[in-house]
C-alpha cells in the first residue's frame, strides 16, 4: 500500500511538473507581446542561463562535483560565433553554428575530462579553475585573432534557414532551445544512466565494484554538462553582440554554481529558478547600485547557503506554499 | 561447464605493504557452488585477500583465474560484470536513494543498461521485475520506497547483500556480514545470506569474527593467520587445533 501512495505521489508531482512546464511556455512565448525590448532582452538572457546551470547541477545533485569550468564552453560557443559570424565572417547561420558548437563542445570536453576527472571532489574544482585560468590566458594572449582583452564586437543577428532573425526572432529561438534542453534534461535525469550517476556520487567503491565504469561515466556527464554550456555559448554571443575574454573566467563559471545554489540543487525546477533569479538579481543591482552589487549578490548568496542550504528558493517557495496550504487544511478541519 | 570443474583458483598470490606482509603466497581453488568461511585475528590479511581477487588492491605478485579466464589485470568493475562480486566491511550503500533505487541501480548495472540516457527507468520492466523479486527475496518489501540513510544498520547491511545478489553473481566476497549487529539479528541475517546462496547455488568466501556463528554454520572453514592460510577443514576439527587456539583465542599463562 505504501508503494502505491508513492507512486502516486511522484505521477502527481510529474503532473504538476508538465502543467508549470506548459503555463510557462505560454507566457514565454506571449510575453513580449506585453513588455519591451529591455525585459525581453532580460528573460532570454535567463533562458540561456539555464543549460549551463543544469550541467553544473548534474555534475553536483549526481555526481557531487563542484563544476567551475563551464565558463570554458561558454567561451567555445561564444568565440566560435565571434569567428565565424563576426570577425572572419563565414556564416552566422543558426543551423550551422549550432551543430558546430556542439561537436566542439563535445571533443574538448573529452579531451578535458579525461584529465580533469582523474580526481574527484576537491581537486576537481581546482583542477577546473586552473583548466579555465589556461584558456583565458590564451585568447587573452592571441590578441591577433581573438582580439585579446577588448574581445570582438559588432556580431550581426544570426541567420535561421537563410532568414536573419530580428531581435524578437532570436528571442524565440532562445526559448524554443532552452525549453528543448530542459525537455531533454529531464528525460536524463529520470534515466537509467542518471541512477547510475547517482551511485558513483553516493560511493565511488560501492559503484565500482557492482560494475558501473565509474570513470567513464563521470567523463560522460562531464561532456553533457559541457555541451550544454557550449550551445547556450552560441546564443549568448548573439545576445550580447559581444564576445570577450571573460567568458573563459573562472569567475563566470562561478556564476553558474552561485545559480545553482541560489535555485537549490535539490529541485529539478532549481537551476531554472537560479538563472531566473540570478540574471535578474544581477541586473537590478548592478545598475541600482553600481558601485556595490557584488557585495549585495554575495550576502544574498551567502545568506541563502546558510539558512536553507541546498534546497535553495525553491525550498523557500515550497515551504511557504506547503505551510499555507497546510492553514487552508486546519482551518477546514475546524469548520 | 562441468559443476566440479574450477570456478576461481588463486595462485601464488602475494601482496606487500612496505616490510609488512599482508598476503604470502596464497594459492587458492573454488568450485562451483562451494562456500568457504575465512576467519582469522584482526590484521590478518583476509579483507586483503578478499579485495586482490575484487580488483580493489593490486597484488605484487600472483594470478587469478576465472573459469580459464586470467582477470589479474581487469578493473573491479569488470571483475564484477564477470561475476566477482564484493561487499565492505564497513557500510558502503548509496545514503540517498531509496531501497528499491538501490537494488535497481544494480540490475541496471547487471544487464550493461548503463548508457540508457533518454529512457524513462520506470517503463524498464525487466529491471524493475527483477529488482521486486530481490527486495521479495530479501524481506525488504516493507522498506522498498524508504531512503537508505534513514534506515538502520542491520537494513543496511542486508540491503548491500541484496544488491550483491541484484548483480547476478557467480561468487560472492562477503566482508563480515555482521559486523556490528546485535546477536539474534546476526543469525537472522546469516540465515538468508546462506539461504540464498544455496539456492541460487553460488560460490562464497565470507569473512566472520564470530566464531560460535561459524561453529554452528559447520562450512568448510580456513584460518588465516599472518598472510598465510594455517588451517582448513570443517569448524569443528580445525578450532581444536592447538594452533589455531594459540592464534585466534590466546592462551592464558
Amino acid at each position: 500500500m505504501g508503494a502505491k501512495k508513492v507512486m502516486i505521489k511522484s505521477f502527481q508531482e510529474q503532473k504538476m511538473l508538465s502543467i508549470i512546464l506548459i503555463t510557462s511556455v505560454f507566457i514565454l512565448m506571449i510575453i513580449p507581446l506585453f513588455v519591451g525590448g529591455y525585459t525581453r532582452t532580460l528573460i532570454q538572457r535567463s533562458l540561456l542561463w539555464i543549460p549551463p546551470v543544469f550541467g553544473v547541477y548534474i555534475l553536483y545533485s549526481l555526481l557531487r562535483q563542484v563544476h567551475f569550468a563551464q565558463s570554458i564552453f561558454i567561451g567555445i560557443g561564444s568565440y566560435l560565433v565571434a569567428f565565424l559570424a563576426g570577425k572572419y565572417y563565414f556564416t552566422n547561420e543558426l543551423l550551422i553554428l549550432i551543430p558546430v558548437a556542439l561537436v566542439l563542445s563535445i571533443i574538448i570536453a573529452s579531451i578535458i575530462g579525461i584529465f580533469l576527472m582523474r580526481r574527484t571532489g576537491f581537486y576537481f574544482a581546482v583542477m577546473g579553475i586552473a583548466m579555465t585560468m589556461v584558456f583565458w590566458s590564451i585568447v587573452c594572449k592571441a590578441r591577433e585573432i581573438t582580439g585579446g582583452t577588448d574581445g570582438i564586437s559588432n556580431i550581426p543577428n544570426p541567420n535561421l534557414l537563410g532568414v536573419q532573425l530580428s531581435n524578437q526572432g532570436l528571442y524565440y529561438v532562445s526559448v524554443v532551445i532552452s525549453v528543448l534542453m530542459i525537455l531533454l534534461m529531464l528525460r536524463i535525469l529520470n534515466s537509467p544512466f542518471s541512477l547510475q550517476l547517482r551511485a558513483i556520487g553516493g560511493d565511488i567503491d560501492k559503484a565500482e565494484s557492482i560494475g558501473i565504469p565509474v570513470k567513464r561515466m563521470q567523463r560522460i556527464a562531464f561532456v553533457i554538462a559541457g555541451s550544454y554550456a557550449g550551445i547556450s555559448g552560441v546564443l549568448l554571443a548573439f545576445t550580447y553582440n559581444y564576445v570577450g575574454p571573460s567568458n573563459f573566467d573562472w569567475q563566470y563559471g562561478a556564476n553558474f554554481i552561485q545559480s545553482a545554489i541560489l535555485g537549490g540543487v535539490n529541485y529539478f525546477i532549481g537551476p531554472i529558478v537560479g538563472a531566473f533569479s540570478f540574471v535578474t538579481l544581477d541586473f537590478f543591482l548592478s545598475t541600482w547600485f553600481p558601485s556595490f552589487w557584488e557585495i549585495i549578490t554575495g550576502l544574498a548568496i551567502a545568506i541563502i547557503v546558510v539558512t536553507v542550504g541546498e534546497e535553495g528558493i525553491t525550498g523557500l517557495v515550497k515551504k511557504f506554499l506547503s505551510k499555507i496550504s497546510l492553514e487552508g487544511k486546519y482551518k477546514n478541519d475546524a469548520k | 561447464m562441468m559443476p566440479n570443474e574450477g570456478l576461481l583458483e588463486v595462485k601464488n598470490l602475494k601482496k606487500f605493504y612496505g616490510k609488512v606482509t599482508a598476503v604470502s603466497d596464497i594459492s587458492l581453488k573454488i568450485r562451483y557452488d562451494q562456500v568457504i568461511m575465512l576467519v582469522g585475528a584482526n590484521g590478518a590479511g583476509k579483507t586483503t585477500f578478499l579485495n586482490i581477487i575484487a580488483g580493489l588492491t593490486e597484488a605484487d605478485d600472483g594470478e587469478i583465474i576465472l573459469s580459464g579466464e586470467n582477470i589479474t589485470r581487469f578493473p573491479p568493475h569488470k571483475r564484477a560484470k564477470k561475476g566477482i562480486i564484493k561487499t565492505f566491511q564497513l557500510e558502503h550503500v548509496f545514503e540517498s536513494m531509496t531501497v528499491f533505487d538501490h537494488i535497481r541501480t544494480a540490475c541496471i548495472s547487471a544487464d550493461n543498461k548503463h548508457y540508457l540516457f533518454f529512457k524513462n527507468i520506470n517503463n524498464e520492466r525487466e529491471i524493475n521485475e527483477r529488482a521486486e523479486e530481490i527486495i521479495e527475496l530479501f524481506d525488504l518489501t516493507e522498506v522498498k520506497n524508504v531512503f537508505v540513510k534513514s534506515l538502520g544498520h542491520g537494513y543496511r547491511k542486508v540491503i548491500d547483500i541484496a544488491t550483491s545478489f541484484a548483480m547476478k553473481p557467480k561468487i560472492l566476497l562477503i566482508d563480515e556480514p555482521t559486523s556490528g549487529i546485535g546477536e539474534e539479528e546476526k543469525y537472522r541475517i546469516m540465515d538468508l545470506l546462506m539461504d540464498q546462496i544455496t539456492a541460487k547455488k553460488l560460490s562464497a568466501i565470507i569473512v566472520e569474527h564470530d566464531l560460535n556463528l561459524v561453529k554452528d554454520l559447520g562450512r568448510e572453514t580456513i584460518v588465516m593467520h599472518e598472510g598465510q592460510f594455517i588451517a582448513r577443514g570443517n569448524p569443528g576439527d580445525v578450532f581444536c587445533q592447538d594452533n589455531v587456539i594459540d592464534i585466534l583465542v590466546g592462551r592464558g599463562f
